[in-house]
């Protein structure tokens, strides 16, 4: 019979919870959702003993149970709710040995929750380079608990923890801190209320919503007497509590914890000199950019090529062995083209993940925040903005979801909105056919105008997001004061095997998430573009074959011409028809229309569905190419010409054409008011400019 | 054959339609729980 | 006595009070409270945001909050 139980890893941010989280499953973890909530939620599960297996909940990082953010808040419920089924029996408090004492601010307010709770110092390895010395022993005394070194770069200390958590019924649970300390009366009178309960489990309870009000909280039976205190007297109570917890916390350090300074060598103070410096810092960091772009675009054009082509075979493969039918046609053109929609923009995203966790792990990105954040405050945006801006590039979704650290919502918000005028990676196909169109492939002064134009759409794009953001930042209004405290963590080599873990995870999760959305929309456009309305669809091939029966077509030709007869006439067809008026003052015709309103999938299937409608083997770049080239409008003049193009260029850098990022801005705003006032104004904005663009160069 | 495909088609059409409905349907949790970081007027 | 934002870089103080309604509680959880030491260890251009140490951590925070901590500096010993 095994036994299970339940532990819970809490901890500051930046002490290497993960770590020990990733040293005690391994690979055995999955990351999930709160329900409801964007929180990320990281399970795992350790085998202890041949008997005892241990469910393992990493929780968010938090600096005390006074929860501030989402994220902390749910550490708070969590150890609130005894009938969760995640109830910890016995709760890890990581700390790291040279922030003891701020690390144990918490440790103490979760040990009075009267959990079984062990404390384990990280990053026992610095101890002798640090010069630190610590009397476990009596730590463990004064802290009435078991206290475990560990080093997770070293391997040492993990099964001592283990063998902890098999004994986790011997551990007290005595607090620590007496709540009547604090403020006798009002503890006193809160005690005569509600007698028997924990005082201190109480107060978390009616403070929760101090500073977070939009909690969903348990409700303790009328404790409104006790909140009819002011706020402002409750958030006093708050930092008195803080400075107990903190004298108490200096007298056991005084006991236990020694510092030789001298010992201490300063790897910190050397590299900020360098890397947070006036001028110096800036062009490190935009060299660290340069060196990420290139990966993004450059290094993973290789692999993405491979999974292009292997797609296209994929799809042909299909075709000729599976019997023809109906399902064959959806399979081989929906199901696979819309799976590497997906697939193909797995290199850039792993290379996109693996630099951001490297630069996370090392301790550098808090610097690049340092660094960037009163430039980008003017506009309404915040240092903690840098990484989405950076992940958009390759793709808004996860940008979108690297904004939840970002503690002010107007901040966070800002930058939600904007995040999508960034270039994504899905705009670069799009781009380039249309650029090897309309843009001469000659050069000035050694400078080729395609490479030019290029460079001018991604500082377009860019361009638009701060403009925007400034333009925001005045029409919001927030309440709120500015809540900007980044920590400047220790510099420290990346655990290789933590930043694998992220990549891994941040990869899976980005295929999962936004590759069911484009699929079933794939899977749906296929089956608008597979059949129409009315006679003109049904009956496409006798009317073709009787309209060019005079003409000398081979067998492809003629099939050609079926087929994009068929799809002038089917649904999606008729769509494109519906909304030509409104698009021809861009110099766009039904076709075109057809594939802004496909673009909305991923705007990367413009390319795929032109190639649809012009009916060429898809992939096939050149004869794409050439046919487009060779499209005329009814007056016989080019379709794509310089105008339509530069409109349609400005158009794809300025649409909210991408149903996977509104659903995750819907999830993580939780309202349809923000992701659509984004399609909206973007709309707006995409049409203008194209208007313009055409208008004025027609 | 034939009506087997037919089948395993539709059926996809339909998880395609149900699978996009549901996610973009607002919904009916109580939507005030987590809106925003923080107090404010959203 | 003076508002944080006016120290020197390299400066060490000792914190005097802090107004508590216009802190974030988190910068207190973190040791900015009154009698601990402090020191302003650099400055981001145009003087924002600070990053100092306070007693043992390291954080950054933004000029208009650390207008609100009054400090008291050391003499250099």
């Amino acid at each position: 019979m095994i036994k299970n139980i339940n532990v819970a890893l809490i901890g500051n941010p930046n002490t290497g919870k993960t770590s020990v989280f990733n040293a005690l499953t391994g690979l055995n973890q999955k990351v999930g959702n709160y329900p409801g909530i964007t929180v990320e939620k990281k399970q795992g599960s350790c085998r202890l003993d041949r008997i005892t297996k241990a469910r393992i909940l990493d929780l968010p990082g938090t600096y005390s149970l006074n929860a501030s953010s989402m994220d902390e808040s749910v550490v708070v419920e969590l150890l609130l709710n005894k009938n969760d089924p995640d109830f910890p029996d016995v709760a890890v408090v990581v700390t790291d040995v040279e922030n003891l004492k701020r690390n144990l601010l918490l440790f103490t307010q979760i040990k009075d929750l009267e959990i079984p709770t062990v404390l384990v110092i990280n990053m026992s390895d610095q101890m002798q380079r640090k010069g630190i010395k610590i009397d476990i022993e009596k730590l463990e005394e004064k802290l009435i608990t078991s206290v475990v070194l560990v080093s997770t770069r070293q391997n040492s200390g993990v099964e001592k923890l283990k063998q902890i958590l098999i004994d986790y019924r011997s551990i007290s649970t005595l607090p620590i801190l007496d709540p009547t300390t604090i403020d006798q009366d009002y503890f006193e009178n809160l005690g005569k209320a509600f007698p028997n309960q924990s005082l201190y489990k109480l107060w978390l309870v009616i403070t929760q919503d101090v500073n977070f009000t939009k909690l969903e909280r348990q409700k303790v039976p009328d404790s409104t007497q006790f909140k009819t205190q002011s706020q402002s007297y409750l958030k006093k109570l708050q930092q008195r509590e803080t400075i107990k917890r903190y004298q108490s916390i200096n007298q056991i350090l005084k006991e236990t914890y020694r510092v030789n300074r001298e010992e201490a060598t300063d790897l910190r103070s050397k590299l900020d000199n360098l890397l947070i410096h006036k001028f110096w810092g800036y062009v490190i960091f935009f060299m660290i950019l340069l060196i990420i772009f290139q990966a993004i675009f450059d290094w993973s054009s290789v692999p993405m090529d491979f999974i292009d082509s292997s797609f296209a075979r994929m799809s042909e493969w299909i075709k000729t062995q599976m019997p023809a039918g109906i399902l064959t046609d959806l399979i081989a053109e929906g199901v696979v083209s819309g799976l590497g929609g997906i697939v193909i923009f797995i290199p850039q995203i792993a290379f996109l993940f693996l630099f951001i966790s490297i630069l996370e792990e090392t301790g550098y990105m808090s610097r690049v925040v340092f660094l960037m954040d009163r430039g980008l405050r003017k506009f309404g945006l915040s240092g903690k903005s840098v990484v989405p801006l950076i992940s958009g590039t390759a793709c808004a979704i996860p940008a979108v979801m690297a904004t939840r650290n970002i503690e002010n919502w107007k901040e966070r918000l800002i930058t939600i909105l904007v995040v999508p005028f960034t270039t994504c990676s899905a705009r670069l196909p799009v781009y380039m056919i249309l650029i090897s169109l309309v843009i001469p492939n000659d050069r000035l002064l050694g400078i080729n105008y395609q490479g030019l134009t290029l460079m001018g759409l991604y500082l377009i794009g860019f361009l638009m997001a701060i403009v925007s953001a400034s333009i925001l930042n005045r029409l919001l209004k927030s309440p709120n004061k500015s809540y900007f405290v980044v920590e400047m963590p220790n510099y420290k080599l990346p655990l290789l095997k933590n930043v694998a873990i992220t990549v891994w995870e941040k990869t899976r999760s980005f295929v999962v998430e936004a590759g069911k959305i484009i699929l079933a929309i794939s899977i749906l456009l296929w089956f608008m573009a597979s059949f129409g309305p009315g006679e003109k669809f049904s009956n496409a091939e006798q009317i073709i074959t009787q309209q060019y029966s005079n003409e000398a077509l081979n067998d492809l030709e003629l099939e050609n011409k079926i087929a994009s007869f068929k799809l002038e006439n089917s649904y999606i067809g008729i769509l494109g028809k519906t909304i030509e008026p409104i698009i021809l003052p861009l110099g766009y015709d039904w076709k075109i229309g057809i594939a802004l309103i496909s673009s909305f999938a991923a705007r990367e299937v413009f390319v795929g569905t032109l190639a649809t409608i012009y009916s060429v083997e898809r992939d096939a770049e050149e004869t794409i190419k050439t046919r487009m080239a060779g499209e005329t409008r009814s007056d016989g003049s080019r379709l794509f010409n310089l105008p339509t193009g530069i409109s349609l260029m400005l158009f794809y850098a300025f649409a909210m054409q991408c149903m996977s990022t509104l659903a995750i801005v819907k999830k993580e705003t939780n309202s349809w008011k923000w992701p659509g006032i984004q399609l909206f104004s973007m709309t707006i904005i995409a049409y203008l400019s194209a208007l313009m663009a055409y208008q004025i160069l027609k | 054959m034939e009506i087997f495909q037919y089948t395993v088609a539709i059926f996809l059409g339909l998880w395609a339609l149900y699978y996009l409905i549901r996610k973009f349907r607002p919904k009916n949790k109580p939507a005030t729980v987590q809106g925003c970081g923080r107090g404010c007027g959203c | 006595m003076f508002p944080l934002d006016q120290l020197a870089i390299g400066q060490k103080a000792i914190i005097e009070s802090i107004e508590t309604d216009f802190l974030p509680l988190k910068l207190i959880e973190m040791g900015c409270l009154p009698g601990n030491e402090i020191s302003l260890l650099h400055l981001a251009p145009f003087r924002d945001p600070l990053y100092l140490k306070i007693d043992e951590a390291h954080l950054a925070i933004r000029k208009d909050v650390a207008r609100y901590i009054m400090v008291k500096p050391l003499m250099d010993d």
